[in-house]
């Protein structure tokens, strides 16, 4: 048996001691849902290298670190850990997950902007069942073995819907926290978020720790953009060094809606964000973009898939990645037209920078397309900073280190300037910087060979 | 997409294959099925020695063992029904009694075939001063101008005949780029293969002209195993060229070949295909499988190995020709135009393996699919710890006729260090509406305007043909590509 058997084995006897109280906590019609899920997962277990969508990411070492999927609720993040990681940011609107699970009691107790409904995903459920359930009851979703992973093991996470409409000022911010106390746990985690007819919001997704310890996020986001509604999505992930990040975004967009998503992958000792959007009907607008910082010795890696099911549809895609150290970068991104799918206009394009010579990319985008009347183009580059760039500033009396530095954070700075809500960018460009300042990080000079010239 | 072009597209689509006819010749053939004994009949055939035969039977063990776990690659966008391995038969020569001295001792029957294929060996020898070595199914029945590249020490036979002649290159080199075990195919073909070229140049040499093969694959059943060997030895260039045309067939017929180039420092190979082999009627009934394993090791300092490629046939194509840029400073080049039509499907692409400093490759894959056929560019490009300053530049662009074909793209870039310089693009579109407007406002039919964009939009790929194959791939696009002008 090797250690992903094992693994997987553990999870599933693992949710057959828990199935009960799993059942307990949630209304009926979830059980079978639940069951589905971890069947599906005892079918697919954990994925090897063979498997094409995980040639470039291994996940032995999460199998091995034996986590325990269903732990008990431990209270450990206190109102001072959160202004303690937030700073100045700690004054706004914050909605808290800890470990998964809604936290009111550490969320800000300022009213709602009006349209706007936030709650716990456990609550929800009994509330607004027949909104949920359709969204929950997916099977096509149980196809990668972590999301049905999550399927199984969900309890709670954010039901975030912004109704007819209504366009709140400010974005809606969402903090998911891992505890002191995560340590040894997956949080798998569940969130909604309903965007309706004509709607228009910002919402932020900030992945934040408390623990320095081995954890697992597990986190499933399912968006429903309804007729004509408009999201822009910042999701900044910032766990720790040693923690394990899974994130799967699975967007449906429904006629003429827009939808753009900032991706910022900064944290976690092995992050893999999975990005399924489907543009279901006919004019959808999607764009996603993205920027993996990797130093040490971590491994990122970036998953998007746009499918074109639909006519007339626009999607836009900018991925960056800067690697320093030994870490290493994945991006696998594919774009799909369907054979109805014409007037389909889709571009994506993945630029990288190797900082270091131990850094190592490893980048696939994939055109499939099925329909004549298109223009599809993708790129993808792999180098290190501009020579005549750097020449350029050296000879105006700028030092390496410094004109390094400029060239890295002007690279990195695309994405963040991308983003529309001068609150969230800020946030983003404080964060981004941060990581980049860290250690060595930006300023490391590229080891060249004696041969080689500048 | 215009009336007149639906009826053109109709018209052109219904095009017979120009060159589908059987020749009538005994075949000495082996029963069909897959076996230790057929391996060695094979072998004993070829009066090889010994080393050869174990050479092939641990291949027939790998493969058997790959068989048996069910290892067939699955991975390429392509699909077939399963093919039953014993039900092919693995070796057939022309009837033939004796070594013939010249053309006329050949079988009229057989020289007729290749008139119909439009290689006259006499015509050829005298107006082109191509020297041919042109397999008939799998046993090379006649050599030309051998006289004049021994002058030079310049070895170019059929591969039997360069286990004899020169064992000891073929023992030092064969496998050494494709090894046995390197996937399922090269594994069935290294058991089985029963023919194909060898050319070997010697130091200092500049092959004072092109070489060229014909493949032809005759008899029903009959797959083809050609395995093919080029050695470049050091600062020698060479270019080859081969080509192909199959006669139609209603059952598929398996194509297996291998080809390893080698070129040591300062040797330059250029190896340049013109693939069109029977793609199947309109329907997607017959066709040739054309799964091959073709890849050039640069193993010396600025060497150099260019593909080119124009693939117009087969039902279905799956094939990679692939550089292993191993020496300082060497270069690998790939240049393809695939085309498909009707329900045929290509995965075709390129491996560059950058392993010494300094090394440079270019890609440049033009796609058109026509028809329901499917097209699919797969292309590695990866770059070791040890290839500082690597560089690489692909461009993959496809071409759609049509609302009803497919194009994919799949490049794979993996790079291991940092003073490497990656760049990889592709673009997928049809023929813009205001480019065929603007061509027929200045009374250009619609048919020549597309024929005409499409060349541009393969330009780039037929410049790096030799001459003797620029015009006949161009006819060929543009017969292939006149059946699905849209």
């Amino acid at each position: 048996m090797t250690t992903l058997d094992t693994a997987q084995a553990h999870f599933v006897s693992r949710f057959a001691d828990c199935e009960s109280r799993l059942a307990d906590a949630s209304p009926d019609w979830l059980a079978p849902i639940r069951r589905a899920a971890i069947e599906r997962f005892a079918e697919l277990g954990f994925p090897t290298r063979r498997n094409e969508a995980w040639k470039y990411t291994s996940v032995a070492e999460i199998a091995n670190a034996s986590l325990d999927p269903e732990p008990p609720v431990r209270d450990g993040v206190s109102p001072d850990d959160i202004r303690a990681l937030l700073g100045s940011e700690a004054s706004q609107q914050w909605f808290v997950f800890e470990d998964g699970r809604f936290a009111p009691e550490l969320s800000s107790d300022e009213a709602l902007p009006t349209g706007v409904e936030i709650e716990g995903l456990a609550a929800a459920l009994r509330k607004q069942p027949e909104l949920i359930r359709p969204l929950l009851d997916r099977a096509d979703l149980l196809d990668r073995p972590f999301a049905a992973l999550n399927g199984a093991f969900q309890r709670d996470g954010a039901f975030v819907r912004v109704t007819a409409g209504a366009s709140p000022q400010r974005p809606i911010q969402l903090l998911f926290i891992a505890s002191p106390g995560a340590s040894g746990r997956v949080a798998n985690q569940r969130n909604i978020i309903r965007i309706d007819r004509g709607a228009k919001a910002a919402i932020l997704l900030r992945f934040e720790s408390c623990c320095e310890d081995v954890y697992w996020t597990n986190s499933m986001t399912q968006i429903l953009l309804e007729d004509n509604a408009e999201l822009d999505l910042v999701s900044v992930q910032s766990e720790s060094d040693a923690a394990y990040h899974f994130s799967s975004l699975d967007i449906r967009q429904e006629r003429d809606s827009r939808f753009r998503s900032h991706q910022i992958s900064l944290g976690g000792a092995l992050a893999r964000s999975e990005i399924y959007a489907r543009l279901d009907a006919p004019g959808v607008d999607c764009t996603l973009n993205g920027l993996f910082l990797g130093d040490g010795r971590q491994h990122l890696d970036s998953q998007t898939t746009v499918d074109h099911a639909s006519p007339n549809g626009t999607s836009r895609e900018l991925y960056k990645g800067i690697l320093g150290g030994h870490s290493r970068g994945v991006f696998n991104g594919s774009v799909l037209v369907r054979p109805d799918a014409q007037k389909t206009n889709a571009q994506q394009f993945n630029p990288n920078l190797l900082i270091s010579d131990d850094a190592q990319i490893n980048t696939k985008p994939t055109l499939e397309i099925s329909a004549d009347d298109v223009k599809c183009s993708h790129g993808s580059t792999v180098g290190r900073l501009d020579e005549d760039a750097l020449f350029y500033l050296r000879a105006r009396g700028v030092d390496e280190r410094a004109a390094r530095r400029m060239l890295t954070v002007a690279f990195a700075s695309e994405i963040a300037k991308a983003i529309p809500q001068d609150s969230l960018r800020t946030q983003v460009e404080r964060l981004v910087t941060a990581k980049l300042e860290r250690g060595q990080f930006a300023i490391e000079t590229a080891r060249r060979s004696p041969e080689d010239p500048l | 997409m215009t009336q007149s072009s639906d009826a053109m597209l109709e018209k052109l689509a219904n095009r017979d294959y120009q060159y589908g006819f059987v020749t009538d010749i005994d075949a000495d053939s082996a029963p069909p099925g897959l076996n230790e004994d057929i391996v060695r009949l094979i072998s004993s055939k070829k009066n090889e020695p010994s080393w050869l035969l174990d050479w092939r039977l641990k291949a027939l063990a790998r493969f058997m063992e790959m068989l048996e776990n069910d290892v067939e690659p699955t991975w390429a966008k392509v699909e077939y029904p399963k093919i039953n391995f014993q039900d092919i038969i693995y070796y057939s020569a022309p009837k033939q009694v004796k070594k013939l001295e010249s053309l006329d001792e050949v079988d009229p029957q057989l020289l007729e075939t290749y008139e119909k294929l439009g290689i006259s060996l006499s015509e050829q020898k005298r107006l082109h001063g191509v020297a041919v070595d042109a397999v008939f199914d799998s046993v090379s029945v006649a050599t030309t101008f051998k006289g004049e590249l021994e002058k030079q020490g310049i070895i170019f036979c059929s591969f039997s005949e360069a286990v004899t002649r020169c064992p000891e290159l073929i023992q030092q080199y064969l496998g050494s780029v494709v090894p046995v075990s390197d996937n399922f195919y090269a594994a069935l073909n290294s058991a089985v293969f029963t023919d194909g070229s060898f050319a070997y140049i010697p130091k200092g040499v500049r092959c004072p002209m092109e070489l060229s093969t014909y493949f032809r694959i005759n008899a029903a059943n009959t797959g083809q195993f050609e395995r093919t060997l080029l050695i470049a030895d050091e600062g020698a260039y060479v270019s080859y060229l081969e080509g192909c045309t199959a006669p139609m067939r209603d059952e598929n017929q398996l194509h297996a070949a291998v080809v390893e180039l080698v070129a040591l420092d300062d040797a330059e190979i250029k190896y340049s295909t013109v693939q069109n082999w029977y793609p199947g009627d309109k329907d997607g009934v017959g066709g040739i499988y054309n799964f091959v394993t073709k890849r050039g090791a640069c193993r010396g300092k600025r060497s150099k190995i260019s593909w080119t490629q124009v693939e117009t046939g087969s039902a279905i194509t799956w094939k990679y020709p692939s550089c292993l840029l191993q020496g300082d400073d060497s270069v690998g080049e790939f240049y393809s135009v695939a085309m498909t039509n009707n329900l045929q499907q290509a995965d075709t692409g390129t491996k560059m393996i950058h392993i010494g400093k300094r090394t440079k490759s270019t890609i440049i894959s033009k796609g058109i699919s026509a028809g329901r056929s499917s097209n699919a560019y797969r292309g590695l490009v990866r770059i070791q710890p040890g290839a500082t300053g690597a560089r690489n530049y692909s461009q993959c662009d496809s071409l759609l006729l049509g609302d009803r074909c497919s194009a994919h793209t799949f490049p794979y870039l993996e790079v291991k260090n940092a003073s490497s310089t990656i760049e990889h693009e592709a673009t997928t579109s049809k023929i813009g509406e205001d480019q065929l407007f603007y061509c027929r406002q200045r009374g250009i039919s619609e048919e020549d305007a597309i024929s005409m964009i499409v060349n541009g939009f393969c330009k780039q790929v037929l410049r790096e043909l030799p001459m003797e194959f620029a015009v006949e791939a161009q006819a060929l696009l543009g017969l292939s590509l006149e059946g699905s002008v849209g």
